[in-house]
């Protein structure tokens, strides 16, 4: 980049009032005191009807409680904002921004002015819905087949229609288990668009943790016996934990926390389930004596679509998507989830309340 | 398994007929009497004319989706027993269920067959 010399000055204000985005500068109380073109073409209302109003002229429209956040903020913590807003034009329409807002302060640390930018990101929001409503169609459509191989194949395993010989057994489970992972393919990718839109809704039910743990593990046993693992599950006692949760977001987790342990630690390994409770929270921790996390893939496990390069020899299969929602799930449920891997094998504890916090 | 007096009738609704048919069979080997629907309209048809103990329903059909039916169903039994079963994972789809009193909401394709057969000797035991 050439570097400015002394003499060139840059006309700043030249400068703002060709940006696309839409700018403006208002006094601490709001009070907008410079608009850019931008502004018009974005709200719809001209320059005169800007100048001297405040940006409620085209906000409003989201929650008092925002608002009152928002103000905090910028004006008490004198900190900037950015987010997403929901605006109405002149003509009543609405669009979404992304907005942020930075205070500008004086020597003595008070406001002088607020610079807001906006973005009208309303058509890339409507490419995320359809998008999401595209996978959410595909995933069902892709369901409902899959269901028929599970149900269909598990009967045959179970000898529900018959006795099976021992290699009809052998080509059946490879069925089941290619199913299964099928499934596990759509779920992932179903429950990290959740993520993706922030839409994770949660319903409290009572759940016996030893029932987590035994059907997990239940379904689990086809692995588990090709991988010769032996299962230590503390939580043997039914009734001993019993939390209020969100079912289905509480199974993923451990899903994937065990299956992960299975799918990591080589033939013959231990993975070892245990429980730990205070008044208010209930730490389960799962313990492999498995490959381990290596040096700098420590940082990364957690991110999306990550897979360390050790893991990959040792197993293909995988989207990078399952610590990552295990996480984020961990979250939504008011929890933290931590790894230990400084000797051999690895420790997730997970840490959630026993009281899910619902939000309305 | 469980055995009761009185042989239960189990409605179902299901537009796929595989999926039908399986649970129709789980429903048979827990020993209560299916009854099959294969749309929406049908559902309704069938639960007037035999008044079922309880009912599972799927919530993408022809012609009424389940949540249409399952209105429909409480209009004659406020209490009736109901478990959705279906492929459509939406947090709003559960919430529809939960305020139509629907006792479960079960995801086809997370569920084995032996938790479904447990689900329905629980679901009548209500």
């Amino acid at each position: 980049m050439a570097v400015l010399r002394r003499k060139q000055t840059i006309d700043f204000k030249e400068a703002v009032s060709h940006a696309y985005d839409h700018i403006v500068i208002t006094d601490p109380d709001g009070k907008i005191l410079y608009a850019n073109p931008a502004v018009s073409s974005t709200t719809g209302f001209s320059h005169e009807e800007v100048i001297g109003n405040t940006p409620k002229l085209w906000g409003g429209l989201m929650k008092p409680a925002f608002y009152k956040s928002f103000w905090r903020t910028i004006k008490h913590q004198k900190k900037p904002f950015a987010g997403e807003v929901k605006n109405k034009r002149k003509d009543g329409s609405v669009y979404t921004a992304d907005v942020r807002v930075s205070p500008i302060l004086d020597k003595r640390n008070n406001v002088r002015y607020f610079i807001g930018i906006e973005r009208d990101v309303t058509q890339v929001r409507r490419l995320d819905d359809s998008r999401n409503e595209f996978i959410s169609l595909v995933s069902h459509q892709l369901r409902t087949p899959l269901s028929t191989l599970n149900w269909y194949s598990e009967a045959l395993l179970d000898n529900n229609i018959g006795k099976l010989n021992t290699e009809q057994t052998a080509y059946i489970s490879e069925l089941y288990d290619a199913t299964q992972r099928m499934i596990k393919l759509v779920n992932d990718l179903l429950n990290s668009t959740r993520i993706d839109f922030g839409n994770i809704k949660l319903q409290s039910t009572k759940i016996d943790m030893h029932d987590v743990f035994s059907d997990i593990l239940r379904d689990c046993q086809v692995p588990i016996k090709r991988h010769h693992l032996v299962i230590h599950n503390d939580v043997k006692q039914k009734g001993k934990y019993v939390i209020s949760s969100d079912r289905p977001t509480l199974y993923v987790i451990f899903e994937n926390i065990i299956t992960n342990a299975i799918k990591y630690t080589p033939s013959k390994g231990h993975i070892y389930i245990t429980v730990a409770e205070t008044k208010k929270d209930i730490t389960v921790s799962v313990r492999d004596t498995g490959y381990g996390i290596h040096g700098g893939d420590k940082t990364k496990i957690f991110d999306k679509y990550f897979r360390s390069e050790s893991i990959k020899k040792v197993s293909t299969d995988g989207t990078g998507l399952g610590l990552f929602i295990t996480k984020a799930f961990t979250h939504s449920l008011g929890g933290t989830i931590t790894f230990d891997s400084s000797g051999k094998g690895t420790t997730f504890h997970v840490t959630i309340p026993k009281m899910l916090k619902e939000e309305k | 398994m469980s055995t009761s007096p009185k042989k239960h009738k189990i409605l179902i609704a299901e537009d796929e007929p595989s999926l039908l048919e399986m649970i129709a069979k789980r429903v048979v080997d827990a020993g209560f009497t299916a009854i099959k629907a294969h749309d929406g309209e049908e559902a309704i048809d069938l639960a007037l004319k035999e008044k079922p103990d309880a009912a599972i329903v799927d919530v993408i059909m022809p012609l009424k989706n389940g949540f249409d039916v399952i209105k429909e169903l409480r209009k004659h039994s406020s209490n009736l027993p109901i478990m959705i079963v279906t492929n459509l994972e939406s947090d709003l789809d559960r919430e529809t269920g939960s305020q139509l009193g629907v006792k479960h909401y079960i995801l086809k394709s997370n569920i084995t067959m032996r938790q479904l057969q447990q689900q329905i000797t629980e679901l009548v035991s209500t």
